[in-house]
């Protein structure tokens, strides 16, 4: 689905890749792990095109991304990519313009459901509600591929549980979704496979059901494979 | 649900089912959800939940007729339950004399357990 070759990226001196290659199968819900500082919004980013690499492909279903590839990815933004006189009714409204494929009416409900007033405005949001506006704009188009990045990091255990049944909910198995995470006890149950990034470019990928049927939790295998 | 860690979630969610066919929570020819119903139900992807069914299929658990879903099989009942028994003392023993606990001792031990039950 995914192709990554031979990617490198920096920002002035700092390398983030120098030469990284992985694949992302379709119509899985992948988590991307790594620690800190690893790279994993960078490569988000790379992916919906937000940014170029520089040198190496990115490519979604053997197309290298560009505007076109663009229109047929839902990347989580975060609440500061809205202006400061916005209100939630206007970021949804906002989406409508933008996005065809912006399903209005899943959104109101889903407003309801997240506990958002439609009059409040974004930038006085607590860092929990405008966490939840950004999932549900992310996850009310209508697209192949979703990237949240750090989706539940801010969220309370129970609007938490709501955010994980409104991914699952939204989503069907013709698409693929790509979380990236450091909370993994929050994910771990909704993840078809983990793609770990390292240090030098190293990626592991695993399958959870592969994990556990080899007697191991998913948070032991990261940690193993981490050191 | 809560999930234990390091067994796949599929086959948990089809010892779950089980447990339902087994409780009389779910009948002889009792129509299962829909794949999606309890994908919501148990927080976890289509994928997980199709290996579960398929996984209860495969044991003969459950039938799935295409297009229309999937059932409880009739009579899957008494062998579920039988099946959970043999499962449950296998487990029970191999734990007991694990610990050293003779054979005279673990009957001992059930009997006293039955006494004051």
């Amino acid at each position: 689905m995914i192709s990554i070759k031979n990617l490198s990226k920096s920002y002035g001196k700092k390398a983030v890749f120098k030469n990284l290659t992985l694949e992302f199968s379709a119509n899985r819900v992948i988590g991307l792990l790594g620690e800190n500082g690893i790279g994993k919004t960078t490569l988000l980013k790379l992916i919906a095109d937000i940014l170029k690499p520089d040198k190496g492909e990115v490519s979604i279903a053997g197309e290298t991304v560009s505007r076109h590839t663009r229109a047929g990815v839902s990347y989580m933004l975060s609440a500061n990519n809205f202006y400061g006189f916005m209100k939630v009714r206007d970021a949804l409204n906002f989406y409508r313009d933008f996005y065809e494929d912006f399903d209005y009416e899943r959104a109101v409900t889903l407003c309801h459901e997240f506990k958002l007033h439609p009059k409040a405005r974004v930038k006085t949001l607590s860092k929990g509600s405008a966490e939840r506006l950004c999932i549900l704009l992310c996850l009310c188009r209508c697209v192949p591929l979703y990237l949240l990045d750090e989706p539940v990091a801010g969220l309370d255990p129970k609007f938490k549980h709501g955010a994980i049944k409104a991914m699952l909910a939204n989503t069907c198995e013709e698409q693929t979704v790509i979380i990236s995470s450091h909370l993994l006890r929050d994910l771990e149950t909704i993840f078809d496979e983990i793609i770990i990034l390292k240090k030098n470019d190293e990626v592991v990928t695993a399958n959870t059901d592969e994990i556990r049927e080899s007697g191991k939790s998913v948070e032991q295998f990261y940690l193993e494979v981490s050191e | 649900m809560i999930f234990l860690e390091n067994i796949p979630i599929y086959v948990q969610i089809a010892d779950d089912i089980k447990d339902q066919i087994i409780a009389g929570k779910l009948c002889d020819d009792d129509k299962l959800l829909s794949i999606r119903e309890y994908s919501l139900k148990y927080e976890v992807t289509a994928l997980t939940m199709q290996r579960a069914l398929a996984l209860l299929e495969s044991e003969g658990a459950v039938e799935t007729k295409k297009g229309v879903g999937s059932f409880v099989k009739a009579g899957v009942r008494e062998q579920l339950k039988v099946r959970l028994v043999e499962e449950l003392v296998r487990d029970f023993i191999s734990r007991a004399k694990n610990m050293g606990i003779s054979n005279d001792e673990i009957l001992e031990n059930v009997r006293e357990g039955l006494d004051n039950d």
